[in-house]
């Protein structure tokens, strides 16, 4: 096992007012994947807003590459770690290539534009998630699995070893889903780092070997995904009943 | 679709129609210069002799003209690309300059200027000293109560409500001042002001406003593309590793310098800022580096054939902010209209 790349220690998110989960510690190695778990508003975005950099640790740290985020330009981090953001709309109209350049943005002089080796690496991070045909056409006009695509390709423009996805199925229909998570499956080959939230834990069980667990009282707990998500843990998680589990046909983890 | 290829043509189009647009602003009006006589004066202006003109034709072409045709187009350019950077900004196609109350605490300015009688020059001076000040206030207010609760991100709504509430404030005060003021002299002067207009722009004018609305476009100009990334929203932006504060500040600050030196020498004049980028959007989409070159001419076009119709259409100059209403309103439910028929 290599050194981590990202880690938290003794971490709590939340707001100055309002801390929502505390005793937040793990490491991120290279090409791992994990699946952050738990019921609504339990503070997951949050924590990704955390790792980035975007709000405040309440209190602990959340360390890149062995030295604390606190006070990293926004740039130095954005060149380790990328968010995928839930999918939206979009305001403007964008081409597809454009919005995958924008990533560049950690790279690029603050008063230049992409150069040609910037748009090489958009469509070559498109080509990667099989969108290279969609280069030219309109962000605002494609489906919400072809956005999601998209979005991934962004994140792998600006060559971060870290990507964080904010729900990355989500509202995607089944063939969506299978083939954002076939895109989790083949990143991780290449060792990059992931993270990504989820409602499902039958999603977590496939493509995660890893889990950070918050509860709604903003409780953590983190372990191999196998062993850490047993029925009881589960229910107990998103406040049912083991029978409950059963008739939602949860897949039970083999052990 | 648009390619780079149709962007160009796009360009070379608007350039001629800006450059025909420019000489008909010159030849036109109460005092009819013909387009040899135009020649002829440019002619002897350059290379000196006299030309065979009509008396005065060269203090109505030089004095009056030359002067209000730049005005009019550098008005139109600035509140085009301060529009089109705002829009950007607060990810919102129906934004205009003066969402952050540089029009109205230039409006308290000016209407406070004349209520005391100073000469005009002070008038303009209070105007473009009220627009920075408004606009200054409203971002501290929105970084004094945004920035301990909520940081970085989430500040553009701030700043949007906050907007709202300085700019209906200072409405009130120029409100308080037109019911104060002499019926007779200043609430004409004052009504006349806020509607806009360009007759009173001299050299002097133009020395101030031109050279202080090019320091507002260079880092407008410089950031074109970054300001791209400020439209996705202030998380998004941030994550991607865009400095958010200081970018914002320095679009508010660029922005608010431009619209603010056009408002003081021509008043008042809406909808450009607000139509000019949604339409050239339509046309080069959204990407700033092909918006904005197109968004300073076109607006400058667009304006000096507002002006022009303004003082030719009738006896009296019809002011510029009316026929902008009257044109804008008809555009934009069409562009909205044809922007829905893409969908």
């Amino acid at each position: 096992m290599t050194a981590p790349l990202l880690s938290t220690h003794q971490l709590a998110i939340g707001y100055p007012r309002r801390t929502i989960a505390r005793d937040i510690s793990f490491n991120v190695s290279s090409g791992e994947v994990i699946a952050v778990l738990g019921p609504n508003g339990c503070g997951k975005t949050t924590l990704f807003r955390t790792l980035l950099g975007i709000s405040p640790a309440i209190s602990g740290e959340v360390q890149l590459n062995g030295k604390s985020i606190q006070h990293m330009p926004a740039n130095t981090i954005a060149r380790s770690i990328a968010y995928v953001p839930q999918i939206n709309g979009g305001t403007f109209d964008f081409s597809v290539v454009e919005i995958v350049e924008m990533a560049r943005v950690s790279h690029i002089a603050w008063h230049a534009s992409p150069s040609k080796y910037d748009r090489e690496c958009a469509i070559d991070a498109l080509d990667k998630v099989g969108m290279a045909d969609f280069r030219d056409r309109h962000f605002v006009e494609l489906s919400g699995g072809e956005r999601q695509l998209v979005m991934i390709a962004r994140a792998l423009a600006s060559q971060a070893n870290i990507i964080l996805m904010d729900e990355p199925t989500a509202s995607l229909d089944f063939g969506n889903q299978l083939r954002v998570r076939d895109t989790i499956n083949m990143l991780q080959t290449q060792s990059v780092s992931i993270l990504f939230t989820t409602h499902h834990p039958d999603e977590a069980l496939q493509c995660a070997t890893r889990t950070i667990a918050i509860d709604r009282h903003g409780a953590v707990r983190e372990g191999i995904t196998s062993e850490l998500l047993t029925a009881d843990f589960v229910a107990q998680l998103y406040g049912v009943s083991i029978t409950d589990l059963a008739r939602a046909n949860f897949i039970m983890p083999k052990n | 679709m648009i390619t780079t290829k149709n962007v160009r043509l796009i360009n070379i189009v608007a350039l001629l129609i800006a450059l025909i647009m420019c000489v008909v602003s010159l030849a036109v009006g109460q005092f009819p210069i013909s387009l040899g006589e135009l020649l002829a004066l440019i002619r002897a202006a350059i290379f000196g002799g006299v030309a065979e003109v009509p008396a005065n034709a060269d203090i109505v072409l030089f004095d009056i003209r030359l002067p209000r045709m730049l005005a009019a187009f550098s008005v139109g350019a600035a509140l085009a690309a301060a529009g089109a950077a705002y829009q950007n900004l607060f990810r919102n196609p129906l934004v205009s300059p003066d969402i952050l109350g540089v029009s109205s605490g230039a409006a308290l300015g000016a209407v406070a200027a004349i209520f005391l009688a100073l000469p005009l020059f002070l008038i303009q001076l209070s105007a473009f000293a009220g627009g920075v000040a408004a606009v200054a206030l409203i971002y501290m207010i929105s970084r004094y109560i945004g920035g301990r609760n909520i940081g970085d991100t989430n500040m553009t709504l701030t700043l949007v409500l906050i907007g709202v509430v300085v700019a209906s404030l200072l409405g009130a005060g120029v409100a308080l001042i037109k019911y104060l003021a002499d019926p007779y002299q200043q609430l004409p002067a004052i009504t006349y002001w806020l509607m806009g207009s360009f007759v009173s722009v001299s050299h002097r004018e133009l020395a101030v406003a031109l050279p202080l609305m090019a320091i507002g476009l260079l880092p407008l100009f410089l950031l074109r593309w970054r300001i791209n990334i400020l439209s996705l929203g202030d998380d998004e932006a941030r994550a991607l590793g865009l400095n958010l504060a200081a970018t914002r500040m320095i679009v508010i600050l660029a922005a608010t310098l431009m619209t603010a030196a056009a408002v003081a020498i021509c008043g008042v004049v809406g909808w450009v800022g607000l139509i000019i980028p949604h339409a050239v959007r339509l046309m080069v989409g959204a990407e700033l580096s092909r918006l904005l070159p197109l968004c300073l001419i076109i607006g400058g076009t667009f304006m000096l054939m507002v002006d022009t119709l303004c003082r030719s259409i009738a006896a009296i100059e019809i002011p510029p902010g009316v026929i902008t209403a009257v044109i804008g309103a008809p555009i934009f439910i069409s562009i909205m209209a044809a922007s829905f028929r893409r969908q």
